[in-house]
């Protein structure tokens, strides 16, 4: 099982990369030095969809917050990724996870070193919708738009039981375990909480504002810091 | 044809991104004039609505009645200017007041503690740690507020359908993020929301008018027709139903009352 999860993670990052060698060069971003979107959220909220619907309309690349996890678990992945950036870049990177470390005050072990190192080559490439894992931590705030997708405890609770085709209060406890380990993730490894607004650029509610308009209101986000 | 409703701590640079936005939109900016417009129109010291807008009740304020005496004039005067539309509102926490309008978009504006200090230096002339001391007094003293009379916390953002760090993003760019926002559909003024807008404006009327003679528990409208709710001791006693409609038909837009009553204490049947 574990060899198939490897050899699709590497099919994807082969594709991934192919992707950035062939586009890159070629593509100017609309928007400027912003072209990344980090979206964090609470579970349940909608946030997935909202990423997925942005990057298709941006034609950015989407990267869910398994698959970061996956190419950061993994060194020989981790260092394939960071080796698809030039001489320039690499020197960059290891620069600004450094200064990343000091600043912060963190105590990386190894996977937490992969996942910047992702991360940072992700961010370095642009043109990128990155869901989750503390991307908004770690990437240069005055490159990435970092948004947070909120939501009222009861309208989380009845999407999930919807999507998961789950009883009310068992979706209530996915909900709450799963928003719990977000944030002791966040906590554990850059000792922020995950849920204040002031780590972010803006927080959307999408109890009160569909995913389309969320969309919209990112990219009007995006055009604004243009 | 929408209005904005822009929540902000004190030295939040929320005023500032509301005559930005109203500016660049061409819609009328209202914030403290609100205060004025309640005194003059009830007849009360503005200090005393001010001070009931921005201080949770203290042991004896519990008691009576005169706090929610006071943010009901204000909330009166607000959703009279709210209801004209095309309104910038900011401030003295005026979102608590307009649930569930659907051309109405909530904003919160944040800022990073060490920029609210040094704002705070600049324009209270303090040092920085009894700025700092300032503020958290501040935030205590509205967070306070929210929870008593509404039972939430105003700095969740859950509360907001945006909510706008100014750190990166500058006053102007939140103010044009806002500007775009209001073009969706969503936003826009209908019939049926600028009616559920002059309902909610009716019976925060009718309710400031009833609260000096019988303190209503709870007012409520629609299309014109007004439901007042009253504790009463002694059901259906003698003329106060009365009273209470003649007072709420005054108030202008209001097409027919109806009065109930919820006794203090529950009824109990004897059984033999």
């Amino acid at each position: 099982m574990k060899t198939t999860i490897t050899r699709s993670m590497e099919k994807i990052v082969e594709d991934q990369i192919l992707q950035w060698q062939k586009t890159r060069p070629r593509q100017k971003d609309v928007f400027g030095e912003v072209n990344v979107v980090t979206i964090s959220r609470e579970y349940g909220s909608g946030g997935v969809f909202i990423a997925e619907k942005l990057a298709k309309k941006l034609g950015y690349d989407l990267f869910h917050q398994e698959i970061i996890q996956e190419m950061a678990q993994s060194a020989k992945i981790s260092k394939r990724i960071v080796k698809t950036l030039d001489e320039k870049g690499l020197s960059t990177l290891d620069e600004a996870i450094s200064a990343l470390i000091n600043e912060k005050h963190l105590w990386p072990d190894q996977y937490l070193r992969h996942l910047m190192q992702v991360i940072s080559t992700i961010g370095k490439h642009g043109r990128a919708v990155i869901v989750g894992r503390g991307a908004h931590v770690i990437l240069p705030v005055e490159k990435i738009l970092r948004v947070r997708v909120v939501c009222p405890l009861p309208y989380r609770i009845k999407n999930i039981a919807r999507r998961l085709n789950v009883s009310g209060a068992e979706a209530r406890k996915i909900v709450l375990k799963t928003d719990a380990d977000r944030r002791s993730f966040i906590r554990k490894y850059f000792y922020i909480d995950a849920s204040d607004p002031l780590t972010y650029d803006v927080v959307i509610n999408t109890g009160r504002i569909s995913y389309d308009t969320a969309v919209e209101s990112i990219i009007a986000g995006l055009k604004t810091l243009k | 044809m929408s209005v904005i409703m822009i929540s902000r701590g004190a030295h939040h640079k929320g005023e500032e991104v509301a005559e930005k936005t109203a500016q660049k939109l061409g819609y009328t900016c209202v914030s403290r004039d609100i205060l004025l417009e309640a005194s003059q129109q009830y007849n009360v010291p503005e200090i005393k609505l001010k001070k009931s807008m921005e201080r949770a009740p203290g042991f004896l304020e519990r008691i009576g009645f005169e706090k929610q005496k006071y943010i009901s004039y204000v909330q009166s005067a607000l959703l009279k200017r709210l209801k004209e539309d095309n309104v910038v509102y900011h401030g003295l926490a005026g979102h608590f007041f307009i649930q569930n309008i659907s051309h109405v978009l909530t904003v919160r504006i944040i800022v990073d503690v060490k920029d609210r200090v040094s704002y705070c230096m600049r324009s209270e002339g303090v040092s920085a740690a009894k700025a700092l001391d300032m503020l958290k007094k501040l935030d205590g003293e509205r967070k306070k507020w929210g929870q008593y009379l509404y039972g939430i916390d105003i700095t969740d953002p859950g509360f907001y359908d945006l909510v706008i760090h100014i750190q990166k993003l500058s006053v102007d760019e939140a103010a044009d993020l806002i500007c775009k926002g209001i073009e969706f559909e969503r936003f826009k003024t209908i019939p049926e929301s600028q009616q559920a807008m002059e309902d909610l404006s009716i019976a925060a009327e009718v309710k400031a008018v009833l609260m000096g003679d019988v303190p209503p528990k709870e007012v409520s409208a629609k299309n014109g027709i007004v439901t007042v709710t009253i504790e009463s001791p002694v059901l259906k006693e003698s003329g106060l139903f009365a009273r209470v409609e003649k007072s709420a038909r005054e108030v202008g837009g209001v097409k027919g009352v109806r009065v109930e009553t919820v006794p203090y204490i529950q009824s109990v049947h004897i059984v033999e």
